[in-house]
């Protein structure tokens, strides 16, 4: 291959030679220091290449060799240039556009922002304009070190900043803090520790306040747990705030509807199209989108590539299509997958922090309407907090206030 | 001196010929083509005489330092 770039680079000429004696022709030149290459001969007439500096020594040895000399081919920049002198408009175009090119490269088109999932894209970009990094930028003028600073400073969430200008792309790589856990001191007032619903407690744990009910109990809906009313072994009181976690056998119930009747929107016929040009960042837009608000809409962006090199032109296309209602009738069957599918995604949500021990399912038509009740037996944390009023003095005896 | 050294004896007598399976043959030294063509090749090689027979001979690199002939090599003759 850089063989094929060398010749194409110096210039070749592919000749063809008449006459008896080439093989005397061939190894005259060979000595003399002329490299044929691809020799070859098909009756009397003799092919080769030679490299166009050394075409004009041939001239003596094929008179010695009484050789007829024709040129077949000239290849090479050298030529092809010589060949489109006339094409100036062409090539100053052509020119012209690599210039372009250039130019445009040296300038920030497209700002892409990685790495982060809580802190938004819209803020880090943001803090980038501020200290002047923003499409239409000169890519050189860039002090990154300082701008991964500033935009690290800025936004509270970042652990860090990486900014790498790759030609007309700018890559903002960041990396997210982990969230500091909140420390918020739990006793400020006197708080007991009741109920939230009846149940057979099946297991306690207490962080703090004086246990009063006990593995066992069977507890009624605001029934005192954990009282906030401590005594010591010197027989002194004193209030905390009591802190605990009761598990206990429940029931619970949730209830699901699923109507047998539904209407459904769907994307209907096409009614606009709307272009929009985004030209060095300053959008263009052919069309009054107010008008079609309360259609489906889509968008759609074509960036311009000059090769793999993005161009900072895009057309966004937005689509405005009419809105379809369609009515849907299920069949029992249908209706009755569509509430258990409902039924369990509730159970995700509303029962996330419960161990459900066992589900009875009861299932009945009504008003159009598939009904599922489904009552549950599960375990279930019922410790709920309840502040006391007292007259008497609080003192807080934590560590922690 | 060649004894001493143990020199080949190919290289003593600047006769090198070496064959790459069926299809290359390069000649080391100084070689003159006396006929060329696809099926049959003759050359001149020291005070040897060689004709290579074959199909889609064609010269792949010439100089005064040798010849290397690619293509389908059938027959190798001295003479």
């Amino acid at each position: 291959m850089f063989d094929n770039f060398l010749r194409y680079v110096t210039g070749t000429v592919d000749f063809c030679a008449e006459g008896a004696d080439s093989e005397g022709f061939l190894g005259f030149c060979i000595k003399n220091g002329i490299e044929i290459m691809n020799p070859r001969k098909t009756g009397y007439v003799f092919f080769g290449t030679v490299f166009a500096r050394d075409y004009k020594k041939l001239r003596k040895p094929a008179k010695k060799f009484g050789l007829k000399f024709k040129i077949i081919k000239k290849n090479g920049i050298y030529f092809s240039a010589r060949k489109n002198k006339n094409k100036i408009g062409f090539a100053a175009g052509m020119v012209f556009v690599v210039f372009i090119v250039f130019l445009l490269n040296q300038f920030i088109w497209e700002i892409d922002v990685s790495g982060n999932s809580e802190v938004n894209t819209e803020d880090i970009l943001a803090s980038a304009e501020k200290y002047g990094l923003f499409p239409g930028t000169f890519s050189g003028k860039h002090k990154t070190d300082t701008m991964e600073w500033f935009i690290l400073n800025e936004n509270e969430g970042l652990a860090s900043v990486e900014i790498n200008i790759q030609g007309s792309k700018a890559n903002i790589i960041v990396n997210e803090a982990l969230e500091k856990p909140e420390m918020v001191p739990d006793d400020d007032i006197p708080v007991n520790i009741i109920a939230s619903r009846y149940g057979v407690i099946e297991r306690m744990e207490v962080f703090d306040g004086q246990k009063i009910a006990k593995t066992g109990d069977a507890v009624m809906k605001g029934d005192l747990l954990v009282s906030a009313v401590f005594e010591d072994r010197h027989k002194k009181l004193t209030l905390k705030h009591a802190r605990a976690k009761v598990i206990a056998r429940t029931d619970y119930i949730l209830d699901v509807e699923f109507p047998l009747e539904q209407k459904l929107t769907e994307k209907g016929k096409l009614r606009k199209n709307i272009y929009d040009f985004e030209i060095l960042g300053i959008n263009f837009s052919f069309g009054n989108k107010e008008k079609y608000k309360d259609c489906i809409i889509q968008t759609e962006e074509k960036q311009l590539m000059f090769f793999w090199i993005k161009l900072p032109f895009k057309l966004i296309t937005t689509r405005f299509y009419s809105v379809k209602e369609k009515g849907i009738t299920y069949n029992f069957e249908q209706a009755k997958d569509g509430a258990y599918a409902l039924l369990s995604e509730k159970e995700k949500t509303e029962m996330k922090d419960m161990e459900i021990i066992s589900r009875k399912v009861t299932e009945k038509v009504k008003n159009n309407k598939y009904i599922l009740k489904a009552e549950y037996i599960c375990l279930m944390d019922i410790a709920e907090e309840q502040p006391i009023e007292s007259d008497t003095p609080w003192e807080n005896t934590d560590d922690m206030s | 001196m060649v004894k001493s050294l143990d020199v080949p004896t190919e290289i003593q007598s600047g006769f090198y010929i070496e064959l790459y399976s069926e299809k290359e043959i390069v000649l080391t030294g100084r070689v003159d083509v006396i006929e060329l063509g696809e099926s049959v090749l003759k050359l001149r090689y020291f005070e040897h005489r060689i004709e290579i027979c074959g199909e889609k001979l064609f010269i792949a690199a010439y100089t005064p330092d040798g010849i290397r002939i690619c293509g389908k090599i059938i027959k190798i003759e001295f003479s």
